[in-house]
C-alpha cells in the first residue's frame, strides 16, 4: 500500500480512484438490473391482475341483471362482449373472454372468435386454454405463463378470472419481451447517466491532479534551479491561498535566504579579491623602495665597510637587520594571502632528508649566531637516506621559521638541536631549544595568525606573528603535520612529520 | 659542457627601470662590485631606440613601467635584428610564481626578484649570461653536427 501512496504519481492515483468508482457503478448497475427486472415484472403482472379484476367488477352488474331477468341474458352477454372486446390499455394490452369449454368469445384476433381452443397448443406445446380453465375451476383466478400468439411464440403471462354465473373466463396479459425492452430502456438511461458522471469525475480528477502536481513540479524545478546556482527565480505561486501556497511561501523564504547568502558570498568574494589585490599591490609598492634602501645599505656595508666610523657601521647594521625584517613581513603577508585564497603553489619532489637538514641549518646559521646560539644537526643512517616528498623552498621556509624562533628564544650560548627520526611510515623532524618554554596561556594560540607570546623576553625579539601560522599551512599543503611540546624553564620542541616516499620504504 | 670553457666576458649591461633610485643602485652595484659598464634608461621607448647602437651584452629590465610593460619591451627587442639574441633578465617586485614562469616562457634568460642583494647581483647576472651563452653554443654545435651527418 505504501508503494501506491509513495511511488505512484498523484494523477495516476486519481485515475485509479476514478477506475474504482467506475467498477463500483458497473457492479451496482448489474445488481440493480436483476432487481429492476423482478420489480418491473411484478408490477406489470399486478397491473394485469388489477385490470382483469376491475373488468370483472364491470361485468358483474350485467351478471346480476341477467340473473334477475333471465330474458336479458343474451343481450347483456352481447353488450359485455362488445364493450370488453373493445377495451385497450398500455402498448398493446387487451382483454379476451372464452367460455369454460374453451370457445373464444371475444379476442382482437377475429379469426379466433368462435373457435374452440381447449386442445390447441402454443409453440412450446403448452395447452394454454385447458390450463386457463383448470386454473379457474381450481382457484377461481390466477396467473398462467405461455407463448403467444401460437405462431410467433412470445412469452406471455396472463391473469385470468372466472365468472361462474355465465361460465366465462376473462383474461389479460403482458409480454415478457415488453418488460425486457422497458428495463433495457431504463438501463440505457442509467448507464448513460453513470458514464456522464464518470467523465465528469475523470475531468475533475485530471484538474485536481494537475492543480496539485503542476505546482509541486514547478516548485521542485525552482528548488533544483536554486541548488544548481541559478538564483534568478520567481516563486509566483506564493499568492495562492491553499497548502501549495504555504509550500510556495516557504520556498520563497528559502529562495530569498539563498539569494541573500549568495549576495553575501559574492560581496565576500569581492572583498577577498580586493584584499588580495591590495596585498599584492602593497607588497609590490613596498618592495620597490625597499630595493633602493637595501641596495644602498648593503652596498655601503659591502664596499665601504673599512672606511666607515664604527658608530655608522653599527647603525647601518641595525638598518640592515630591520630591512630584512620588513622584507620577511612583506613575504609573510603575501604568503598568508595566497594560502587564504587557496592559491599557494606547492611543487613537491622526492628529497633526501640528510642534505636537506644540513642545508637548512646552514641557511640559518648566521641568523642563530646573532642570538649567540648554535645549530646542531643529528641524523642517523636511516634518517640520512630517508626520502620525503616536499617543495624544497617551502620546506626551508618552514625550517627557517622554526630555527629562527628557536634561536630567538634560546639563552645566550644555547644549543639548537635539529634532528630526525623515522617512525613507521613517516619521519619526524625536531627542532629543540633550551629556552624558557611557551607560556601556558599562549599554547593554544601558537599557530594562530598575528599571535605572539607577550613576555618580557619576547618584546625585543621582533616577528610578525605570522611565521608559525604560515608554517603550519605549508606543512599541511605538503601532506605533513606540525606540533610542539614545551616545558616551562626547560625548552620547547617543535616537530614536523612528513610521510616517507613509498619508493624509499620499499628500498631498505 | 660543450665547446670552449671560455665565455666571452660580460662587460656591458643595459638596465631599464622607471625608478631612478633603483637604476642608480644597479649602476653603482654593477660598476663597483661587477666592474661592468652600465647603460641606464628610465624610459623603455628611449632605450629601444638607443640600445641598437649600444649593443649591450645583457639587458636588465623592470617588469612594470609606465607606457610599456616589460613583456612589450621584450617583444620589441626581439624584433630588432641586432638585439634579437641579447640575453634579457627581468626584475620584478611581484614575486608571484606564475609571473616568473610567464617571463621564462616568453624567452627571458632569468628573473631577479626585488629587492635584490646588491653584493650578489653582478654574480647572478654573470651566471644567467653564461648559461645562455653555453646553451646557445650547445645548440649551434648540435645544429652543425646535425648538418654534417646528412
Amino acid at each position: 500500500m505504501s508503494w501506491l501512496f509513495e511511488r505512484v504519481k498523484i494523477s495516476a492515483r486519481l485515475f485509479l480512484l476514478v477506475a474504482l468508482v467506475a467498477i463500483g457503478i458497473c457492479g451496482l448497475l448489474s445488481l440493480s438490473y436483476a432487481y429492476m427486472r423482478d420489480a418491473l415484472f411484478e408490477q406489470n403482472v399486478n397491473q394485469a391482475r388489477h385490470l382483469v379484476q376491475t373488468t370483472h367488477s364491470l361485468i358483474m352488474p350485467y351478471v346480476y341483471e341477467s340473473q334477475a331477468d333471465p330474458a336479458k341474458l343474451a343481450e347483456d352477454q352481447q353488450r359485455v362482449l362488445r364493450r370488453i372486446g373493445s377495451l385497450r390499455y398500455g402498448k398493446d394490452g387487451y382483454f379476451w373472454i372464452n367460455d369454460m369449454n374453451g370457445v373464444m368469445l371475444t379476442h382482437p384476433i377475429s379469426s379466433l372468435v368462435g373457435q374452440n381452443l381447449r386442445e390447441s397448443t402454443d409453440s412450446k406445446g403448452i395447452l394454454y386454454m385447458k390450463n386457463f380453465i383448470n386454473l379457474v375451476e381450481a382457484q377461481g383466478q390466477g396467473t398462467e405463463t405461455y407463448y403467444w400468439p401460437p405462431t410467433e411464440g412470445r412469452q406471455k403471462i396472463s391473469y385470468v378470472i372466472g365468472i361462474p354465473e355465465w361460465n366465462w373466463v376473462v383474461g389479460s396479459g403482458v409480454y415478457f419481451e415488453d418488460i425486457e425492452l422497458e428495463i433495457r430502456a431504463i438501463f440505457i438511461k442509467l448507464a448513460l447517466a453513470a458514464m456522464t458522471l464518470l467523465f465528469v469525475l475523470l475531468f475533475f480528477a485530471i484538474l485536481l491532479g494537475r492543480s496539485v502536481s503542476q505546482p509541486i513540479l514547478s516548485l521542485s524545478h525552482i528548488l533544483s534551479d536554486v541548488a544548481a546556482g541559478n538564483l534568478d527565480v520567481d516563486v509566483s505561486l506564493a499568492t495562492r491561498g491553499d497548502e501549495i501556497g504555504s509550500m510556495a511561501k516557504a520556498t520563497q523564504v528559502f529562495v530569498e535566504h539563498a539569494q541573500r547568502v549568495a549576495r553575501i558570498e559574492a560581496e565576500k568574494a569581492e572583498i577577498d579579491k580586493a584584499k588580495s589585490a591590495f596585498i599584492s599591490v602593497v607588497s609590490h609598492e613596498l618592495r620597490t623602495p625597499l630595493t633602493s634602501i637595501r641596495g644602498s645599505v648593503e652596498l655601503i656595508l659591502g664596499t665601504m665597510k673599512t672606511s666607515l666610523p664604527e658608530k655608522a657601521l653599527y647603525l647601518l647594521n641595525i638598518a640592515q637587520s630591520n630591512i630584512d625584517r620588513l622584507l620577511l613581513l612583506v613575504n609573510d603577508l603575501l604568503d598568508l594571502d595566497r594560502i587564504a585564497a587557496g592559491e599557494m603553489r606547492i611543487e613537491s619532489a622526492p628529497e633526501q632528508l640528510g642534505p636537506l637538514l644540513r642545508q637548512a641549518a646552514e641557511i640559518n646559521r648566521s641568523y642563530a649566531e646573532k642570538y649567540y646560539a648554535r645549530i646542531h644537526v643529528t641524523c642517523g643512517y636511516q634518517e640520512e637516506t630517508a626520502t620525503i616528498n616536499v617543495d624544497k623552498a617551502r620546506f626551508f621556509q618552514v625550517l627557517s621559521n622554526l630555527l629562527s624562533n628557536a634561536a630567538k628564544f634560546s639563552p645566550a650560548g644555547g644549543q639548537i638541536l635539529l634532528s630526525a627520526e623515522v617512525m613507521g611510515d613517516k619521519v619526524r623532524i625536531k627542532v629543540v631549544d633550551h629556552g624558557s618554554g611557551i607560556p601556558e596561556s599562549f599554547q593554544n594560540r601558537v599557530f594562530q595568525k598575528f599571535s605572539q607570546a607577550q613576555t618580557e623576553e619576547t618584546k625585543d625579539r621582533g616577528g610578525s606573528g605570522l611565521g608559525l601560522h604560515i608554517s603550519q599551512k605549508l606543512v599541511e599543503l605538503m601532506k605533513g603535520r606540525i606540533g610542539f611540546e614545551t616545558k616551562n624553564g626547560i625548552g620547547t620542541t617543535f616537530w614536523v612529520d612528513f610521510p616517507l616516499c613509498s619508493s624509499w620504504k620499499e628500498a631498505p | 659542457m660543450e665547446g670552449s670553457p671560455m665565455t666571452p666576458p660580460l662587460s656591458h649591461v643595459a638596465c631599464v627601470d622607471d625608478d631612478r633610485d633603483i637604476l642608480e643602485i644597479v649602476r653603482l652595484t654593477l660598476e663597483t662590485v661587477g666592474e661592468m659598464k652600465v647603460s641606464c634608461f628610465g624610459d623603455a621607448k628611449k632605450a629601444l631606440f638607443e640600445l641598437e647602437s649600444l649593443k649591450p651584452d645583457v639587458i636588465l629590465t623592470d617588469s612594470r613601467m609606465p607606457g610599456m610593460t616589460g613583456q612589450e619591451f621584450f617583444r620589441e627587442l626581439r624584433r630588432k635584428m641586432v638585439l634579437r639574441e641579447t640575453p634579457v633578465i627581468f626584475m620584478t617586485a611581484r614575486v608571484q610564481p606564475e609571473e616568473i614562469e610567464e617571463y621564462l616562457r616568453l624567452g627571458a634568460t632569468g628573473v631577479i626578484m626585488k629587492p635584490f642583494n646588491p653584493m650578489s647581483l653582478a654574480n647572478e647576472i654573470q651566471v644567467f649570461y653564461e648559461k645562455t651563452i653555453n646553451k646557445k653554443r650547445g645548440d649551434d654545435n648540435n645544429a652543425k653536427r646535425g648538418h654534417s651527418s646528412r
